[in-house]
């Protein structure tokens, strides 16, 4: 079944047709081609999907595309302003928070989620925020301190 | 993993919702998707309509305190984290919101509704032993009108409900324990992300000299969440509690449940850590002033 939804993707508006069994991950990544949103494992497990809609990081691959007709998204591509890259992700470039970079859109969203609720969140705040993004590569640490850093510098 | 193809409807008012969903024969409800997206994606279920509640808001998702009547009311399609982080929550029913930020991640909570958590009923839905022990009733609308049940009256077995096929939970309806204190443990192999090996919610009801009465559910460890009877049989307030009387209650606690071994823990395990939790936490929220239990970290 084909839906009209309207939605705005990193400030920019969106009018789009899609099916109703179109997941907001492949709308974004394959329908969009913002493909910084990774389809990871599909089920909310891993956290490679996440986007922030209205205010919350959530998994995009358990989202459908007609759910959030109305709402705003912010993908990771919707970080950096003026073609320059946030804090946040310099930070996590300086801190070499990444290897394969697989999980990093997620993180980088889960995280700005966080900081955009708790500016200078604990070491606790940041791995309740975090425990739903899987990293196979750098065993969280260094994500951690990145995130850490920034709330840091915000203080 | 593609969804198949559904109709997808966003009904406005709850009558245009009970209508749909009783003409459409194989269709489901959508709260928050957490559940039944994955199952659609497995192939577990194959609805041809998809009704999405998120039309119902202004009457399904909301917390609120009704003073005259001392109880909470929630909302069915009240995300987890709203729960977790209401000051109504965790100020009148903080068991539920230790159990409500216990599940999945925040992700999976920013979307996971208590409503979805209690009607798919997983024999460890987190959610389930907290309002047992508070002694929730549940509010449905069918096409037959509306009707409401005790909780513990609601779960008949690993996914199955007394709900009607064509039913709507509405609300939750969960009296305030006043002069109380509880926690709920729910023990896994990770902090976050996991279905527990057994978990427990216990509510001590106290006035400030004595214990009056202690609730006890338990999830995970039989084909649904239980609510442990009879307690009332061993304390029933009138003397001081001591260990000798904690641990009958402990062995009460596993005499009810009958846990499975899979592959997250044995039987045996299950109902020896349910001795060991439902002792110890009793025993620390009486006998040690009301210290709560500090979970491993």
């Amino acid at each position: 079944m084909k839906k009209e939804i309207s939605l705005i993707i990193n400030d920019i508006k969106h009018d789009i047709l899609v099916e109703s069994n179109r997941t907001l991950q492949e709308l974004l990544s394959k329908q969009l081609d913002l493909t910084g949103t990774k389809h990871g494992c599909g089920t909310g497990d891993c956290g490679a999907c996440t986007v922030i809609v209205d205010g919350n990081a959530v998994c995009s691959c358990l989202v459908l595309a007609v759910e959030v007709n109305g709402s705003r998204i912010l993908t990771v591509e919707g970080l950096k302003k003026d073609r320059k890259l946030s804090e946040l992700q310099q930070v996590f470039l300086d801190l070499g928070a990444f290897q394969c970079g697989f999980c990093t859109p997620g993180m980088l969203m889960s995280a700005k989620a966080l900081l955009d609720s708790n500016s200078c969140p604990s070491i606790e705040d940041i791995k309740r925020a975090i425990a739903g993004n899987l990293c196979r590569c750098t065993g969280y640490t260094k994500i951690v301190d990145a995130i850490k850093t920034v709330g840091h510098d915000n203080n | 993993m593609r969804l198949q193809d559904f109709d997808y409807y966003l009904p406005n008012n709850l009558e245009e919702a009970i209508s749909i969903f009783s003409n459409e024969d194989s269709s489901k409800l959508l709260g928050g998707g957490t559940d039944l997206l994955i199952k659609m994606k497995k192939g577990i279920v194959k609805p041809v309509a998809v009704i999405d509640l998120k039309g119902l808001k202004n009457i399904l998702n909301f917390i609120s305190y009704e003073k005259d009547k001392n109880c909470i009311i929630i909302g069915a399609t009240t995300s987890l984290q709203d729960i977790a982080k209401s000051p109504i929550i965790t100020k009148y029913l903080p068991v539920l919101a230790e159990a409500a930020i216990s599940v999945g991640s925040l992700q999976i909570r920013n979307k996971g509704t208590i409503g979805g958590n209690i009607c798919n009923a997983s024999p460890a839905a987190d959610t389930a032993p907290a309002l047992l022990a508070y002694g929730a009733e549940v509010v449905m609308y069918g096409s037959n009108g509306k009707r409401s049940i005790p909780l513990s009256k609601f779960f008949v077995g690993p996914e199955k409900t007394t709900m009607g096929e064509k039913e709507i939970l509405t609300e939750i309806i969960v009296p305030v324990a006043n002069e109380s204190n509880g926690t709920y443990i729910k023990l896994a192999s990770r902090k976050a992300m996991d279905i527990s090996i057994a978990s427990i919610a216990i509510i001590v009801f106290s006035s400030p000299s004595e214990v009056k009465e202690i609730q006890i559910a338990l999830g995970s460890v039989a084909p649904t969440a239980v609510l442990v009877k009879g307690i009332q049989v061993i304390y029933d307030g009138s003397e001081p509690l001591n260990s000798k009387t904690i641990k009958k209650i402990g062995k009460l606690s596993v005499e009810q449940i009958s846990p499975i071994t899979d592959h997250r823990a044995s039987a045996a395990y299950r109902s020896e850590m349910v001795f060991n939790l439902v002792c110890r936490v009793v025993g620390e929220l009486t006998l040690a002033g009301g210290k709560k239990y500090e979970e491993r970290n």
